[in-house]
């Protein structure tokens, strides 16, 4: 029985190891991806207000362009979702690799 | 089997019947997302580059390259009717419906070129960087899925 316990408080160590580095990477990623979002915005408003001013666009171009800044955020947010969901999958996988392994180690 | 191997099968059956189950249980739940498609993912590369060269022509009157746009919508469209096909794919779909129908993305861009006549170059040169990141995105998540 003490061996039973031994191996489940292993797994046990391990999953939450794989869990860590699993969403501590992807939550550094995420958060990059988000602050450059924020400073390419904010650039790209000076860009095209500049522009504006000095009428090499139009205002219709730069309202579209305007409008173009929330459809950059939507994609940008729906492409986190997708790989929030990617990593749960890889995490998934991962799982089943160290299960498989302390099985046949125990073996 | 070896004699070894049944000796410990014998002995720690016990724990691998809850390991066994555990493991079934965790391999039977389906993927959360679809996974990695080539088509997709070439398609995507190419209208992308279709894409930019059409907005490219964007300082020239918008009826010149007509056929050209009605082509592009038409490759677009197929692919977002396979994408959307595929199981378990919403995010990309998603993406897709915003960059084909987006008020900043191509719909956008047809709309501000067909009322003006023709675009200025700077438009033409931001216009095209927006394109471009938007479909880098949806290409970034693509190939980030498992193959």
């Amino acid at each position: 029985m003490p061996e039973f316990q031994n191996i489940l408080t292993e797994l046990k160590k391990d999953i939450i190891e794989l869990a860590k580095l699993t969403f501590k990477n992807y939550k550094n990623e995420a958060e990059t991806d988000v602050r450059e979002f924020l400073t390419n915005s904010e650039e790209k408003l000076k860009r095209w207000t500049q522009l504006l001013a000095k009428k090499e666009l139009t205002q219709e171009e730069f309202a579209t362009l305007t409008k173009g800044l929330k459809d950059s955020a939507e994609m940008k947010l729906l492409k986190q979702a997708g790989l929030t969901k990617i990593r749960l999958d890889e995490f998934k996988g991962s799982l089943i690799n160290l299960i498989n392994d302390t099985v046949f180690n125990f073996l | 089997m070896l004699r070894i191997q049944k000796h410990y099968l014998r002995n720690y059956s016990f724990l691998l019947k809850p390991l066994l189950l555990l493991l079934l249980i965790i391999s039977s739940c389906s993927p959360l997302i679809a996974s990695y498609n080539e088509h997709v993912y070439r398609e995507l590369t190419s209208l992308k580059v279709e894409t930019n060269a059409l907005i490219g022509k964007a300082t020239n009157d918008y009826t010149n390259p007509e056929t050209e746009i009605e082509q592009l919508d038409k490759d677009l469209q197929k692919l977002h009717e396979y994408i959307k096909g595929l199981p378990k794919n919403a995010e990309t779909t998603k993406m897709m419906d915003i960059m084909i129908n987006g008020d900043g993305r191509w719909e956008g861009i047809k709309k501000v070129w067909k009322s003006s006549g023709k675009l200025s170059k700077a438009a033409t040169g931001e216009f095209q960087a927006e394109i471009a990141e938007g479909f880098n995105d949806m290409l970034q998540l693509e190939s980030r899925k498992i193959k």
